[in-house]
Order: C-alpha cells, then structure tokens, then sequence
C-alpha cells in the first residue's frame, strides 16, 4: 500500500523532463540546427519524409546516448556551426538537387548533434532527462516540419527556403565569431 | 483479435508499471517569508520540508547584515517543519543576498516572500536547485508579483499529470471545435470559481478527497472514451458545459490546495490569485495547442492510419483509454488509501 506522500518534489516532480524538453529553446545553436534539418524535410514526398524524420529521430537517440557513454569526448568545435551550415545550404537548394543519399546523411548528422549538444543528465534524474530530451528534439523537429510543409503545400516553397539561408547565415557568423 | 487484446493488456500493464507516486501533482515547496514589522526588524517564517519525517537539509541564509540568532527549533505542523523568528536587519535587506544553503543538492524549490519595507508590498522570488540565491533588487519593480503567481500557475499545471490527462481526454472527446470551446470555457470558469473561493477561505473542503477525486474524474472521461454506441451519444458530447463546470469546480479546488501551500501575499490576494489562474490558463491552451499540432503532424504524416486510429471504438483510441483510465484508476486507490491509512 502507498505509504503517505513525502515527495516535496515541489515543481521538481517533473522539472529535468520539462527543462531537457524545453532546451532546444534555450540553446539557440541546437535550435537554429533542429530548425534547418525541419526546412530540409519539408516539402518532400510523404515516404521520404517519414525516413527523414525517422533517421532524424534515432540519430538523436545515439547521439544523446554517445553524450552519456562517452563524457570525456569532446566532439570538435567546428563540427555544430559546420553542419548547421551545410544543413542551411541543403535546405535553400531545390529538392531536384538534393538526392535522398546526400539528404538523409545530413539529417542524420542534424539529428546526433542535437543529441549530442543537450544536457548531460544527473544521475538522480536520468530517465526524466532522457525522455524529455529526446521527445522534445523529435517533437520540436515535427512541429516545426509540420509549419513549414503547410507552407510548402500552399505553394510558398520560397519559406523554407528562406529559412534554411537564414541557418546557413547564423552558423556563418557563428564561425566569424568563434574562429 | 487475441493479438490485439494482448496489446491491450500490455498497455494497461505499461499504465500500472509507469506511474510513480502521485500526490495530486506534488506542490510542496519550501516557504521563507521576511515580513518587515518596524524599521530593520523582520519576522522570518521558515517552513521547511519534511523527507520522510525529518527536516530536509537545507536553511535559510538572511542578507549579511542581518543577526545570526535563530527562533527556537523547528515544530512540525504535519506536513513540513515551521520556526519563526524576528531578525534584526540594520541595513536592511534591500540590495543583500538571500540564499537557501543545500537547495543545489535537492530537486526541491522553495518560494521565498519578501517586503523591504513596511509600506511596500510584498514580492515573491522562487528558487530553485539551480538558482538557490537572489539579490534582493534595491527597487521595487510592479510586476514581480504578477509575474511570479503567473509563473507558479503555469508550472503547476504544466507538472500537473493528471490535470493534463483530463484536458488530454477531453480533447480527444470532443471533435466538435464549439462544443470543445464550450467544455474549455466552462472548465476555465468553473475552476476559476473554486479556486478563488477556496483560496479565500469561503469554502473549506478537505484536500485528499478532492484529489481522488479528480483521480476518479479522469477514470470518467477514460471511461466515455470507450463508449462506441453511435446511438447513444456520450455525456461528454451531449452535455460538454455543464461537465466541463462541474469538473472544473473539483480541479479548481485541486488548484486551490496547491496555491495555499505556497500562501498567498497578504496585501496583494487578488492579484496573486489573478495571476495564478492566468498562469494556469495559459498552459492549459499552450498544452491543448501543443496536442492539436501534434495530432495535425501525426494526421500529415500517416494520413490513412492516423484517421483509423482515431476513428470512435478503434484499437488507438481504447488503447489510450485503457492507459490513462488505468493510470487514473491507480491513482484513485492510492489517494483513497492515504485516506484511509
């Protein structure tokens, strides 16, 4: 029988899942880079689009689990600003000129960086960590699809691609800045 | 047919397997209060949580220039352990350091009430394992209050799982957009009245039976979920308003125990309890919007299987139903049981 409650977890009952959850929005990179991988997604076949988003998905699966297995490894600096950079380029390109074997590559790399780029969990808190980072990167991802690809079947392909140059622009000056 | 009933069943298993305990969303945070009384004396009321009987190791830390002496120990009122002291600020606290020394090791907040004067009004700060410490600013903005009720509102039912289902449950009954309109407003109002009525004292209703049952509420909705007779139409749909109302009276006063526990400032109750209902409204919409986009999503990228899945009677929608019914059901005996026991 449930003895009598003595959480006090306050809002801390479900804070590290709401805090990894919400961190796309408080680590702009991550966000600009979960964003250009949305824009290269939109606006492509159904079947293609569900690989995409699935590859997207479990790559940031891995990556999040590299993050937790391998602490001491640092991935190069240049490695998130240079992928959120191609991201942005492939996004702006036509869909002709983006062949799903140079596609789900780059999706798959967004995915692992993001997955990568989240939190380190506490030990006490793991669990909570994990699912929220992981639901809010695939949520956020399909949210952000889901808006653009409205767009792009109302005709205005131009959005994502707009929004891919301004990804591709963001991580420009995170390179003018940092290196 | 055999293949789908054991999903079913592993579903309902994963509903009982999942769950920790669920005290009605857990809102106990620890509480400091530093009520100024006459030029630099304040009277500090330090409530400190209990885990598992004993105070948690964490304290108060006062501004610097505040005398050390402490009230007599800690007496406990039966859910966390109070003292209360007059402390001796010369320079004031406006522009000193308040800190809750051990809170970074804990997953626990603790809402610190504060008024650097006699004749300002009180301000509330919430600190958190990552963020024990704040600077008492050397102005008094406006908006602190707002902002932080506002804040506790939107949290609380944002870590409320079971006032999440029940609007979850809701929006998957009621596909008609008016009659979901309807059921919202009537919950918002509704709760709106509880709340607010509780929170000032002119109702008094016992905490424990209101939680089990909003528990139980959720086992309702859980339950009309699964009715498929297409000439009989549920309760939900036929009466979404006056549901919606009465539901919303019993999570209003769920709401309600939660915002006494973090106490309400004494000079500033409406628009405290303004901004807490405020908060709890909007992420009440942020959360059904949040659901609608993703369903949209869902609906986008499984077209075919996501309307069957979501047809009245299909295996997605019982699935849900056993879940969160069996989820709520648990959560129903448990709360009885602390009740009881």
């Amino acid at each position: 029988m449930p003895a009598r409650a003595l959480a006090h977890d306050a809002f801390g009952d479900l804070g590290p899942f709401y805090a990894n959850l919400l961190h796309p929005l408080a680590d702009p990179l991550q966000a600009v880079l979960l964003l250009g991988a949305a824009a290269l997604i939109a606006g492509r076949q159904l079947d293609v689009t569900r690989t995409a988003l699935a590859c997207f998905g479990l790559s940031a699966l891995v990556g999040y689990l590299a993050l937790i297995a391998l602490p001491e490894v640092e991935a190069p600096r240049i490695l998130l600003p240079g992928i959120t950079l191609l991201v942005g380029l492939g996004a702006t390109l036509s869909r002709k000129h983006m062949p799903n074997w140079i596609l789900l590559p780059l999706v798959a790399a967004a995915g692992g960086l993001t997955g990568t780029s989240a939190d380190f969990p506490a030990v006490q808190t793991a669990y909570q960590a994990a699912a929220g980072t992981i639901l809010g990167l695939c949520g956020l991802v399909i949210l952000a699809w889901l808006a653009l690809d409205v767009a792009c079947s109302k005709g205005l392909n131009v959005v994502s691609r707009v929004v891919g140059s301004w990804v591709a622009a963001i991580a420009v000056l995170v390179f003018a800045l940092e290196f | 047919m055999i293949f789908r009933r054991l999903i079913l069943v592993a579903v309902v298993l994963a509903g009982f397997w999942g769950p920790g305990k669920s005290d009605a969303h857990a809102l106990e945070p620890g509480f400091l209060e530093l009520q100024n009384i006459a030029g630099s004396e304040w009277r500090v009321t330090w409530r400190k949580p209990q885990v598992s009987g004993q105070p948690m190791s964490i304290d108060a830390v006062l501004p610097e220039g505040c005398d050390k002496r402490r009230g007599p120990s800690a007496s406990f009122d039966g859910r966390a352990f109070l003292s209360s002291w007059i402390a001796l600020c010369k320079d004031g606290i406006a522009g000193g350091e308040i800190r809750i020394d051990g809170l970074e090791r804990t997953r626990t907040d603790v809402l610190v009430r504060y008024s650097v004067g006699e004749d300002t009004s009180p301000k509330a700060v919430r600190l958190t394992a990552a963020n024990p410490a704040f600077t008492v600013p050397m102005e008094q903005g406006g908006p602190g209050m707002f902002g932080t009720y506002f804040f506790l509102g939107v949290d609380h039912i944002l870590m409320g799982i079971d006032h999440l289902m029940f609007v979850f449950l809701l929006v998957l009954l009621i596909r008609n957009w008016r009659r979901l309109f309807a059921a919202v407003t009537s919950f918002t109002m509704a709760h709106s009245l509880s709340l607010g009525a509780a929170s000032l004292g002119w109702i008094i209703v016992p905490a424990r039976p209101v939680e089990a049952i909003v528990a139980l509420s959720i086992v309702f909705l859980a339950a009309e979920l699964l009715q498929t007779q297409k000439d009989r139409p549920r309760l939900t749909e036929r009466y979404p308003w006056s549901l919606g109302f009465v539901f919303g009276l019993l999570h209003g006063l769920g709401f309600a125990r939660a915002l006494l526990e973090i106490g309400l400032p004494e000079r500033d109750v409406l628009t405290a309890l303004f901004a807490f209902n405020v908060g709890v409204e909007a992420g009440q919409i942020l959360f059904i919007v949040v659901v609608l986009a993703v369903g949209a999503a869902l609906r986008r990228l499984y077209p075919g299987r996501a309307q069957s899945l979501n047809l009245q009677g299909s295996m997605g929608v019982r699935a849900t139903a056993y879940c969160i019914g069996s989820l709520a059901a648990f959560w129903v005996l448990e709360r009885i049981a602390v009740i009881v026991t």
